[in-house]
């Protein structure tokens, strides 16, 4: 290994590089182009106030609004149509009063005239293949095409037929596209409350056909699935932060929304099986005298127990009736309300003892048809009470008394105590139905994923419509917690190798970015904040500091409502460690993390003593390669003129430059006494010592400020990590060095950087000192492949026959005759 | 109407698989792939790495070959997919010369399925032009990123929708 010898007294450090980039804020660097990356967040986070405090805590005053609905709601399943009609009591807890309330009408983005179907834009939907020109013509899929067929033929968004207070009197109100102002009579005063009512009809999207988060799925029998969400006018959330929330309903950014409590009467042809937000209040009006008592025995059941059989299901598929039911379902302190139905419903419960002060018992249970097959009896209710389980030891108990899981045509979406998830088994030939090893891994991971939603940010109730990552970030961080504790050999989750590729490319935007403006939500909103959540946790701040910051976190706003500065200023507060750099890095900026080792070099303490400095000088000097000039003249055999001239001669003859006088040793005593007694201490310490000192340069090729971690080879073999923070960054972002004294005989042979893979590191080659060839991925790939015994010929191989000492022997006697 | 603005429209006929949802609050499912063209310095091959993920991988094939396509256990499955991303992965210089790529093979890393080509590279490269057609004829919300390295700060290339041939040039 090549570490550069060079002699110093002591390290010098360079005056700093100076970095690039000047802010677009208040604040400008105008000379030179240093970039502060460890600048707090100062005028980037919003003003602390009496609201929401500087420590991230819900402030002094937080106040947030109240909204209670009571809903009766009817489906008619021939005409996929719902009405209904709500009575909505608002409570104004703001300090201000409201002269006019502003409504949610999410049904309305499926009209032509919205923001949302005005500006879809027209890409073409499929390469034309192996065309290089720009002549050939655009595609359109089937898929588009049924959507504009299916929103051609139905009348889709809200009727709304009335809307009046609680006298029956008319209210005024104005739609604006996804969104309605109803004016009041007079203000609504802080701390009032006012009652008002709306009749409300709509003809359900055919989710396939639209591709929307609710919707029927048509199956071939004839029967369907209802998945209700976004069904009813929801009031718009009016905050401390931004006043009424009138972010237009796109499609990509979805809700924010008020806590309350809902009363829900929900009328569908009597053979259907409900699933809903919140308990059922009247199981004697709906379900059989068998259906309760197995209700009751899945209370306290080992594993789930069938409500509604397979069998069940399929006779009440081919029934059919004219008959109706009402089931009536009541849910508290929640921020949305969302059902199911179906006649080709299973239904299966299993009983949670949670224990604890919050809610002792959860009943999770899941809701299918026969497409659910084996997977879903197996695994969804399980997977429901699991997700609890290890939610709630990084936030908080679970609030509810039920979970739900529901299979439909939604990949995955969630609500309060409901979950929509998709995956099914395939009908085979013969007539089982199976499923394959990744279906069943999206099965476990999409419960997991939406239960964990009831968590974030169906209770912690942060603002989806501004920023997803903020739920689903956070949301895909956990799910991998709780993947991994279900079976670490599934790989759930996000590694920071996972992400490097996207992180390293050009075309990204930052995390903190607004929902419908956000390229590529995947990476954007759920990959890259779960990973850098990872490595704040495994590599900056240590699990044990990360999961109090983080159930802090989720403790404190727990049926309130967070903006990502409460999420910022609680983990910094609560673990006390300053991390305005990281949020500035992984969520402020593109920049992506490539640390590289551009040197390492070696210095040796000067002794200042003649006698040991000189000889080492010497032999420095006698260690360097003779000149190649000198050594083609001897082996020419070129005689010198001092060697045939050997009388002729002086005293530098004997002497050379490195010779030692009484000069340099008088100049030496006279260091030695000119030092004060603690520096003498020192010095002759250090002398004895003789420790190796090794310069490590570094440089910052991504501009994302991490942790250094270092792996460091002596030459004993032997190896030692080194953590060293981020914060050695501060003052230059671009290159730093570090010194690393070691021992005597611990002599430095090679040094890795970040060897495990921890931080996100988009080029690893720059990671080795000295520079390693590292095998690219096609190269690893092909050597591996060389090696594994794939290539073996097993079959042919397996009919070789044992040989024995004798045969060798015999073999051996054929030679030699 | 002018002659000029009057555009041929082709409907694509598509399998429609079960899931069609783009708006799903969980993106188990991705249809998002991720590829390398590293121009190896050290042994002059222009390498290609492509990463699908393999749920995405798993539903694919099942409608691309027969409805039994097993990417997980079955190697002629691996083959048939690999062999079919080979067909939609092209690469040509920037005059337009086919650079045709020798399959080196494939693998399955984790949550990952993995696709590996190559070719040498023997004149000198100012550019490239690809096109990554993989599994967006399939599904139209497909996106494909393709990252340039080896030629100075990476280059990064975004197949979806209607894009064909993308051009990346090197400084």
């Amino acid at each position: 290994m090549k570490i550069k010898k060079t002699l110093m007294l002591a390290a010098m450090l360079l005056p700093l590089a100076i970095a690039s980039s000047v802010n677009a804020s208040a604040i400008k660097q105008t000379k030179g182009s240093y970039e502060d990356k460890f600048r707090q967040l100062d005028e980037t986070l919003p003003t602390p106030n009496v609201y929401r405090n500087a420590s991230g805590e819900p402030g002094e005053n937080y106040w947030q609004q109240q909204v209670d609905y009571k809903i009766k709601v009817s489906l008619d399943e021939e005409k996929r149509r719902l009405s209904g009609s709500e009575k909505i009591t608002y409570k104004n807890n703001s300090p201000y009063k409201l002269k006019y309330l502003w409504v949610q009408l999410d049904q309305n983005v499926f009209k032509e005239d919205s923001i949302g179907s005005m500006t879809k834009t027209f890409n073409g939907d499929s390469p034309a293949a192996f065309s290089s020109d720009g002549g050939k013509p655009a595609k359109l899929s089937l898929n588009t095409l049924r959507r504009h067929q299916f929103l051609a033929d139905n009348d889709v968004g809200y009727e709304i037929s009335a809307i009046k207070d609680s006298r029956g009197k008319a209210l005024s109100f104005t739609v604006v596209g996804t969104q309605m102002r109803i004016d009041l009579p007079k203000p609504l005063k802080s701390g009032s409350d006012i009652e008002f009512s709306i009749n409300f009809a709509f003809n359900i999207v055919e989710e396939d056909a639209v591709s929307a988060r609710s919707g029927y799925e048509k199956f071939e029998d004839g029967n369907d699935i209802f998945l209700l969400a976004q069904w009813f006018p929801r009031l718009h959330a009016f905050t401390d932060y931004e006043g009424w929330n009138n972010k237009e309903f796109l499609g990509s950014g979805e809700f924010t929304l008020e806590f309350g409590d809902y009363e829900v009467e929900i009328n569908v042809p009597a053979d259907h099986i409900v699933s809903s937000t919140g308990e059922l209040a009247n199981p004697k009006d709906v379900l059989t005298k068998t259906q309760r008592n197995r209700l009751k025995e899945a209370k306290t059941a080992k594993r789930p127990v069938f409500i509604v059989t397979e069998k069940e299901a399929l006779e009440n598929e081919k029934e059919g009736t004219n008959k109706r039911k009402t089931w009536v379902f009541k849910a508290e302190n929640v921020r949305d309300f969302a059902w199911a139905s179906s006649r080709t419903f299973m239904w299966d419960a299993k009983g949670y003892q949670q224990g604890g002060d919050t809610m002792d018992h959860v009943m999770a249970m899941s809701f299918y048809p026969v497409e659910g097959g084996d997977l879903w009896k197996k695994y969804s209710t399980e997977s429901v009470i699991h997700t609890m389980e290890v939610y709630s030891r990084y936030s908080f108990d679970y609030p509810y008394p039920t979970a739900q899981s529901v299979n439909g045509p939604v990949g995955g979406m969630e609500y309060p105590m409901i979950t929509f998830n998709g995956p099914r088994t395939d009908l085979q030939d013969d007539g089982s139905r199976t499923y394959s090893q990744a279906e069943k891994r999206f099965l476990i991971g999409v419960v997991i994923h939406e239960v964990g939603h009831i968590y974030f940010p169906m209770i912690v109730n942060s603002d989806e419509r501004q920023w997803t990552w903020m739920d689903e970030g956070l949301n895909s961080f956990l799910d991998g917690v709780a993947g991994r504790e279900w079976d670490h050999t599934i790989p759930w989750g996000v590694e920071p190798r996972d992400i490097t590729g996207y992180m390293k490319s050009q075309n990204q935007v930052p995390i903190m970015t607004q929902s419908d403006s956000v390229l590529r939500l995947g990476p954007n909103a759920y990959t890259k904040p779960a990973a850098a959540l990872n490595i704040l946790r495994e590599v900056i701040l240590g699990r044990e500091l990360f999961d109090f910051a983080f159930k802090e976190y989720a403790e404190r706003w727990m049926f309130k409502r967070p903006t990502p500065s409460d999420f910022f200023r609680t983990m910094e507060e609560a673990s006390g460690v300053d991390l305005d750099w990281f949020w500035r890095g992984w969520f402020y900026s593109t920049d992506h993390v490539d640390i590289s080792i551009d040197k390492v070099y070696q210095m040796r303490l000067d002794t200042k003593n003649p006698d040991i400095d000189f000889t080492r000088l010497r032999d420095i000097e006698n260690e360097k390669p003779s000149s190649l000039f000198v050594e083609r003249n001897k082996a020419e055999g070129k005689a010198l003129w001092v060697d045939t001239n050997e009388d002729v001669s002086d005293f530098y003859d004997d002497n050379d430059r490195f010779t030692v006088t009484n000069k340099e040793r008088n100049s030496f005593n006279k260091f030695l006494k000119g030092l004060k007694p603690w520096e003498r201490r020192v010095f002759d310490r250090a002398i004895e010592e003789d420790k190796n000192y090794y310069v490590l340069e570094f440089s910052n090729k991504g501009g994302l400020v991490m942790p250094i971690i270092l792996e460091l080879t002596y030459k004993d073999g032997s190896k030692e990590n080194q953590y060293i923070p981020a914060e050695i960054w501060r003052r230059n972002a671009k290159n730093v060095r570090k010194l690393i004294v070691t021992n005597k005989d611990k002599e430095l042979a090679s040094v890795v950087v970040d060897p495990g893979w921890e931080t996100a590191d988009v080029d690893v080659e720059n990671n080795y000192y000295p520079r390693q060839i590292i095998p690219s991925r096609v190269e690893a790939y092909k050597r591996k492949k060389s090696t594994a015994k794939v290539s073996r010929d097993i079959m042919k191989d397996i009919k070789t026959e044992l040989k024995t000492d004798d045969d060798d022997k015999e073999k051996n006697d054929k030679k030699d005759k | 109407m002018p002659k000029g603005l009057l555009f041929f429209i082709t409907v694509i006929l598509l399998i429609v698989t079960s899931f069609v949802s783009t708006n799903i609050a969980f993106a188990h499912q991705q249809k998002a792939a991720e590829t390398t063209v590293l121009f190896n310095k050290h042994s002059g091959q222009l390498e290609v790495s492509h990463r699908f993920y393999m749920h995405d991988t798993e539903h694919a094939v099942q409608t691309l070959f027969d409805k039994h396509a097993d990417i997980i256990d079955s190697e002629k499955t691996q083959q048939q997919f690999a062999d079919y991303v080979a067909k939609q992965f092209l690469v040509r210089s920037l005059n337009d010369k086919a650079m045709p790529l020798s399959a080196v093979g494939f693998e399955v890393e984790g949550k990952f399925f993995w696709v590996y080509q190559e070719t040498k590279v023997t004149e000198k490269i100012s550019g490239v032009k690809l096109f990554n057609g993989a599994l967006r004829e399939l599904w139209p919300t497909q996106i494909n990123m393709v990252n340039i390295e080896g030629k100075g700060n990476v280059h990064t290339l975004y197949f979806s929708d209607n894009s064909n041939w993308l051009t990346a040039k090197f400084n």
